[in-house]
């Protein structure tokens, strides 16, 4: 059978070889779905100025060729399947941990592929001071040494792909099992390989200051304290930091919609441009720079080897709840947005754990929310002193992790599946992270996010617009004109259902628009409450304005204390967020659980806000 | 003498003498270089009674007791 001609990057985690890949492709990769699968792989070319164009293939990182997760699954499938088998496969060796990870080395030549080992962070060690010879004498493969700190090596190793681009590899088999004689006896070879390598033995700078920071980072006391520190510092920098470029994107998507709206207040191509387009686009970016700084956060602590550590010390708590250490980070980038959060949750091993990481993902705070809590705080405490809606988001962040907890504990309860749970987690060395790579990861996230959520939270807005405007679209009455509209049609029929909330037809009617995205909630309530003609400066100032203002049909404000804090209650737990819903099909690999997220998370929503609703109401707060 | 893992005291070298457990884990454990004959070391704990923290073969692994258990070592 033909092989596909490309060459497949694969190596344990922590080993550098996304950095190298990077490096080789000069960044110049687009993220592709493996065929038949749902899992994502880094697809690029080998940069033009190493000479020749050769397809080059980043895999999710594997300690072996016995997966134990679906990441390391998604690896031993693109190497084993038939007709899909790589031409040659470059194996990135950490300098500093070649004993295990030339594992992998010997594991691929057994396979019969045609290997390039590649021994990576050159720069960790004195380049006087190693022989890598022993390894091509051992294995009888070409080794090149590379840094991708100092660019050592790569025009070589680039040259060795290219010199080795025609060889026909023989067909691959997978392994048979490897029993603990077999990995002790690799491991002895491995080891005198290593022994040789080191000439003046192995002696390695950044492990000595790993070990010294790990005294501080790993202490009892200390730890938690920096892990707390480092969480507070994280959240609040999303709010802090996020905040001047949140007013920058507000504002000009205010005066857009504004100008847009006044280029012929009559015409109804300047009310679509205005409400329809701009004030949408603007609810849509407006939180983009939170989402940023998120990303950007969990990319310093994650290359500053930092995440590791964290996952170890919450392992512990949360197993408790049937959990794992490992599902701290889907649950912390739940926090930015639930799909790339749903998508790292294919590290963990144990498919118990993972459903149940799977399953409350939703329930943590979404960047989403934060347009709809900012707004709804506002209006809470408007013209109060900033600390209050400060303080107020605090509260909705601790109590949505508390709901996630308790819904873990429940899930756990319930399911009755049992299966072997381990948390077996290498702490690589700390390490300065490069600004180019934790900004460039920052930047292809929030791109993924904007072009994921984008289209869908814009097409919906505009789809809004139209119901909102339409049938009566010349009446001259924009309260008339709203009543009659295909929206409130729709959102008159949901009324029954949101009195005991609070609410009235126009809530009604956004919180449905809000299913497609939680943040078109604050667009939908734009264009009920037609903000765009409003002379604010800002477009959040405008709608708060309208807020205070509106009154039901009987005459009673619409929004009070009471039904904002209800609303609150219900975003929080609500599943209102159709491409999580499509992620999570692709994630769970079935249909059933996430409909059975969709209405139990949205059926205990409504209960409590209406729970919440009349027990402050019954307490006095109207 | 030989004894499991998560028995051990902090900051004693340690040998391993044999990984044995379930399948699953023994496996992970050795490709990760808990392989007999290894040298270790114990150089904290988690809160909580929380994970291990182990040296080994130039790197740092966490583990929890239950992995701990199944790597035999020569004290």
């Amino acid at each position: 059978m033909k092989q596909s001609s490309y060459v497949a990057f694969v190596g344990a985690p922590n080993s550098g070889k996304t950095t190298l890949y990077n490096c080789l492709t000069k960044s110049a990769h687009k993220t592709v779905n493996y065929p038949g699968s749902t899992v994502d792989y880094a697809k690029g070319k080998l940069a033009e100025e190493f000479g020749q164009s050769i397809e080059l293939v980043d895999t999710p990182g594997t300690y072996s060729l016995f997966p134990k997760s679906r990441d390391e699954e998604v690896t031993c499938e693109l190497l084993f399947k038939q007709s899909q088998s790589p031409s040659m496969v470059v194996v990135t060796v950490d300098v500093t941990q070649i004993s295990r990870h030339l594992l992998m080395v010997q594991q691929l030549i057994e396979s019969n592929f045609i290997v390039i080992v590649a021994v990576t962070m050159a720069d960790q060690v004195d380049p006087n001071e190693i022989d890598i010879e022993p390894i091509r004498q051992t294995f009888g493969v070409p080794v090149v040494l590379v840094s991708s700190v100092t660019g050592l090596g790569l025009e070589k190793l680039a040259q060795t792909i290219i010199q080795r681009k025609d060889l026909l590899p023989s067909a691959v088999r997978p392994l048979t099992e490897w029993n603990s004689r077999k990995y002790e006896a690799i491991l002895r070879q491995n080891k005198e390989v290593e022994d040789h390598v080191f000439l003046r033995g192995r002696k390695i700078k950044a492990y000595e200051r790993t070990q010294q920071l790990d005294q501080f980072f790993l202490h009892p006391i200390f730890g938690p304290l920096v892990f707390f520190g480092l969480m507070f510092g994280l959240f609040a920098s999303i709010f802090w930091l996020a905040a001047p470029f949140m007013d920058i994107v507000d504002g000009w998507f205010g005066f857009l919609a504004g100008w847009a709206s006044s280029l012929a207040p009559e015409a109804l191509w300047a009310d679509f441009l205005g409400n329809g387009i701009f004030a949408s686009m603007g609810s849509v970016l407006v939180f983009v720079p939170q989402i940023a700084i998120l990303f950007l956060g969990i990319s310093i602590l994650e290359d500053s080897g930092y995440l590791a550590r964290a996952c170890s010390l919450i392992d512990k708590p949360l197993s408790k709840l049937g959990l794992n250490g490992r599902s701290f980070v889907p649950l912390l980038s739940g926090y930015a947005c639930a799909i790339p959060a749903m998508m790292a949750a294919r590290s963990m091993s144990s498919k118990r754990e993972k459903f149940l990481t799977l399953f409350i993902i939703p329930l943590m705070s979404c960047s989403a929310r934060l347009p709809v809590y900012a707004l709804l705080l506002s209006f809470l405490f408007w013209n109060e002193p900033s600390y209050k809606p400060a303080l107020g988001m605090v509260v909705i962040y601790i109590t949505s992790l508390l709901v996630g907890s308790v819904a873990a504990a429940i899930g756990n309860r319930l399911l009755k599946v049992e299966e072997t749970s381990f948390f077996i987690h290498e702490l690589p060395y700390y390490r300065r992270p490069s600004l180019r790579m934790v900004l460039r990861r920052m930047f292809s996230k929030t791109w993924a996010y904007v072009m994921k959520a984008g289209p869908v939270v814009f097409v919906f807005a505009v789809l809004f617009w139209f119901a909102t405007t339409f049938p009566n679209h010349q009446e001259q009455n924009e309260v008339v004109k709203l009543q009659t509209s295909y929206a409130a049609q729709v959102g008159k029929i949901l009324e029954p259902m949101m009195q005991p909330m609070g609410g009235d037809w126009r809530t009604g009617t956004a919180l449905v628009a809000a299913f497609t995205a939680r943040e078109v909630f604050v667009s939908a309530l734009a264009l009920v409450f037609q903000i765009a003609d409003e002379d604010e400066d800002s477009l959040q100032a405008s709608l708060i304005e309208k807020m205070k203002t509106a009154t039901n049909a009987k005459g009673d404000k619409l929004f009070t204390v009471a039904s904002v804090a209800g609303l609150i209650v219900f975003f929080m737990i609500a599943l209102q967020c159709m491409t999580t819903v499509g992620v999570a099909v692709k994630e769970f690999g079935n249909w059933k659980w996430p409909m059975v997220q969709l209405f139990t998370f949205t059926l205990v929503s409504y209960m409590l806000a209406v729970i919440v609703v009349q027990t402050l109401r019954l307490c006095g707060v109207a | 003498m030989t004894g499991q893992l998560h028995e051990q005291p902090k900051h004693k070298h340690l040998r391993i003498v044999e990984v044995l457990g379930e399948p699953l884990i023994v496996e992970r454990l050795l490709e990760i270089g808990f392989a007999p004959g290894e040298e270790i070391k114990v150089v904290g704990q988690m809160l909580w009674a929380g994970p291990l923290i182990i040296q080994v073969r130039g790197t740092t692994v966490a583990l929890r007791q239950n992995e701990a258990r199944c790597i035999q070592v020569l004290t």
